[in-house]
């Protein structure tokens, strides 16, 4: 075999003709006979020249500008002012970039030409041909391990007999085929189809996209391809209702782990909210935060997940465009009035605040007293939900608390966390210290949220719980998680269609009647805008409503916010508007959507079972 | 039968000429920002000179 050395990359044919651009590459002695390790090392080599040209783009222009700038004795303090007034750093983060995507680009190029390089070798037989394995396969294979695996009806014996191996075995052969789809059928699409896309740790499997001012919002395959640069527009907002201090700087930057006594904590956010890529017309805004806490035991855990709980609500009760509605935290313990016993326990609050609930048993009738302390020893779900104005909208905020607590030597003592909502979570900033991307690698937590879309999927089809909106998000997030991004991607035009729109601003709609019913703090004027987005939708879209139609919910919507100014009609009287408005949506979206489904190839060929 | 291993170094050939142009233009885009910045510096480092000028 040749030595390393040889293998540097020749001039080809394609670098003649351009050599007047490209630089030119290391000389190489081209060997008669390749083998598969010369071939390796040859793209090695390639790889890292390539790499060594990307990362060397940054560094090369700061000692070309600091040469520079000492020729022409320039002071530091110039150069920094002359630096901000040009934007040089946020001009030269684009380009590095870019180049660093190149990189990874050409990286999954190479791996692609190499990943079967056995089958060079037929000629000599002593090497075996590995089949290429097509999506369709690797999912079936994924499925009917994975059902085997966690089939607690087959013994250990069954499952050995059956695969010839044991069940841990399996367990890491299907992680790595689950890595394998990832890496070849998700991971090219997002960089093919995203511009701005970065590959960040294969190994972990974190991904980003690249803000125009340099910034990135990191999450998992899944979870990444779908999101939007305009997420970084809500970093203000993340931040209020961040656990912890109160927000310092209005930009993305400012999201962070915050750490305090005992905890560490980050906001992300989740859901279809996440997923602006292809659905830019998010009912509600949903955010996740991962709360990882270290106490001496139970009681000191729940100490400052209370604290930390009431304090949020506490800071966020200024905030002109943040009304608190609910907090759920805890489950009713054995001690409670047996009427409310094992379910979860709900704040106001007033209660949040000072951190106490009284009831009365209206059996016995005696007083019932529970602090949030208490409640948050026993967790449960834990979601803090806020009405919140959004350019001129009223939409329901959700923060739902992934919290984590654990003792000095590192021993669980609560965690309510769900792991398969990575799926849909975008971090504002490098989350690795919490580990979440990796889960998704797991077999079982795969086969958990592969099972819960399922579910859903057929839920929502089915006539009697009709939302075929929300079966077809199902749907979209089953087929990307298979790999199937084309399939999905042809779902997705559903999301972003007047359809989709029409959905989300009922909600919104919705919502305001409901408010009406309540003494809130918003003035309601400012939903003037609201209802002119709804009424010039309902004008525009010939295909949901007809003309008499239109004519009629106009009018309606126009009663609407002439009341929401005068008021002389009761609220009572407005709410009944648009309460007979909101069925009359509701009907119109979801027969959209169900025809939709019923000639979209991909929901049609969706394997449920 | 003929040895495939040749035909992948050559696909890879192209691969690297591909990228390497690209990285080129990079380059350009780069340099370009560069010329740009250092010409406001010096712009900028003259106005200085000049401001100290006259002031002697």
């Amino acid at each position: 075999m040749k030595p390393q050395e040889n293998f540097t990359p020749p001039p080809t044919e394609i670098e003649k003709a351009e050599n007047e651009i490209v630089p030119k590459s290391p000389e190489v002695v081209i060997p008669a006979e390749i083998s598969n390790e010369e071939l390796k090392q040859y793209a090695t080599v390639v790889e890292t020249h390539i790499e060594k040209q990307a990362t060397e783009m940054l560094p090369e222009a700061e000692r070309r500008i600091e040469s520079s700038a000492r020729s022409m004795n320039v002071s530091p303090k110039t150069m920094g002012a002359v630096r901000q007034e040009q934007g040089l750093d946020a001009q030269l983060n684009e380009i590095q970039a870019e180049a660093s995507q190149l990189a990874n680009e050409a990286r999954l190029d190479i791996e692609k030409v190499t990943a079967h390089e056995n089958t060079g070798q037929v000629e000599h037989g002593t090497e075996s041909e590995p089949e290429r394995v097509s999506l369709t396969e690797i999912n079936k294979l994924i499925e009917s391990v994975s059902a085997d695996l966690y089939d607690d009806k087959i013994t250990d014996e069954q499952f050995l007999e059956k695969y010839d191996k044991p069940r841990g075995e399996a367990r890491n052969d299907l992680k790595e085929l689950i890595t394998r789809r990832e890496k070849e059928f998700i991971q090219t699409e997002f960089l093919r189809i995203n511009p701005k896309a970065e590959v960040i740790s294969e190994e972990r499997g974190i991904y980003a996209i690249v803000l125009p001012n340099g910034e990135k919002l990191y999450g998992s395959i899944y979870s990444i391809i779908d999101a939007h640069e305009n997420l970084g527009q809500i970093a203000p907002l993340a931040q209020e209702i961040q656990s912890g201090q109160k927000a310092e700087t209005r930009s993305l930057m400012g999201i962070r782990t915050r750490e305090g006594e005992g905890y560490k904590s980050i906001i992300v956010a989740s859901g279809s909210f996440a997923q602006r890529e292809i659905n830019p017309y998010p009912a509600d805004l949903d955010f996740s935060e991962h709360l990882d806490i270290q106490a001496e035991g139970k009681a000191e855990a729940a100490e400052i997940l209370a604290s930390l709980v009431s304090e949020t609500v506490k800071q966020t009760a200024d905030n002109p465009d943040l009304e608190f509605k609910e907090l759920k935290c805890g489950i009713y313990p054995d001690d409670a009035p047996e009427a409310v016993r094992g379910k979860a326990i709900k704040w106001t609050k007033e209660e949040t605040v000072s951190g106490e609930k009284i009831l009365r048993d209206t059996k016995t009738g005696q007083e019932y007293k529970i602090t949030l302390a208490r409640a948050s020893e026993n967790p449960g779900m834990v979601k803090i939900d806020w009405l919140s104005v959004q350019d001129g909208d009223l939409k329901e905020l959700t923060k739902v608390i992934n919290v984590k607590a654990s003792d000095r030597d590192g021993r669980e003592i609560f965690n309510n966390r769900q792991k398969q909502s990575a799926f849909q979570e975008v971090y504002f900033g490098d989350t690795t210290e919490f580990g979440l991307t990796e889960m998704l690698r797991d077999p079982e937590v795969l086969k958990e949220y592969t099972d819960f879309l399922k579910k859903d999927v057929k839920k929502y089809s089915d006539p009697n719980h009709a939302n075929y909106l929300k079966a077809a998000k199902r749907s979209y997030n089953l087929l990307k998680i298979s790999g199937d991004i084309e399939g999905a991607r042809s779902l997705a035009a559903l999301f972003n269609s007047s359809t989709s729109e029409l959905a989300s601003r009922t909600e919104t709609l919705s919502l305001l009647g409901s408010y009406l019913g309540e003494s809130g703090k918003f003035d309601l004027a400012r939903f003037d805008g609201q209802l002119d987005k709804m009424s010039a939708l309902v004008a525009s879209d010939k295909a949901l409503f007809g003309e008499q139609e239109q004519g009629d919910i106009q009018q309606k919507l126009a009663s609407v916010k002439e009341q929401l100014f005068r008021e002389t009609l009761g609220r009572a009287e407005i709410q009944q508007i648009i309460n007979e408005l909101v069925p009359i949506f509701k009907e119109k979206f979801n027969v959209s959507a169900q025809k939709y489904l019923e000639g979209n190839k991909a929901f049609q060929n969706l394997s449920l079972e | 039968m003929i040895n495939k291993n040749a035909q992948k170094k050559k696909e890879i050939e192209d691969i690297l000429a591909k990228y390497m142009a690209k990285i080129f233009i990079s380059k350009k885009k780069r340099d370009a920002i560069i010329s740009s910045f250092l010409g406001a510096l010096k712009e900028k480092r003259l106005d200085e000179i000049r401001q100290s000028l006259k002031q002697l």
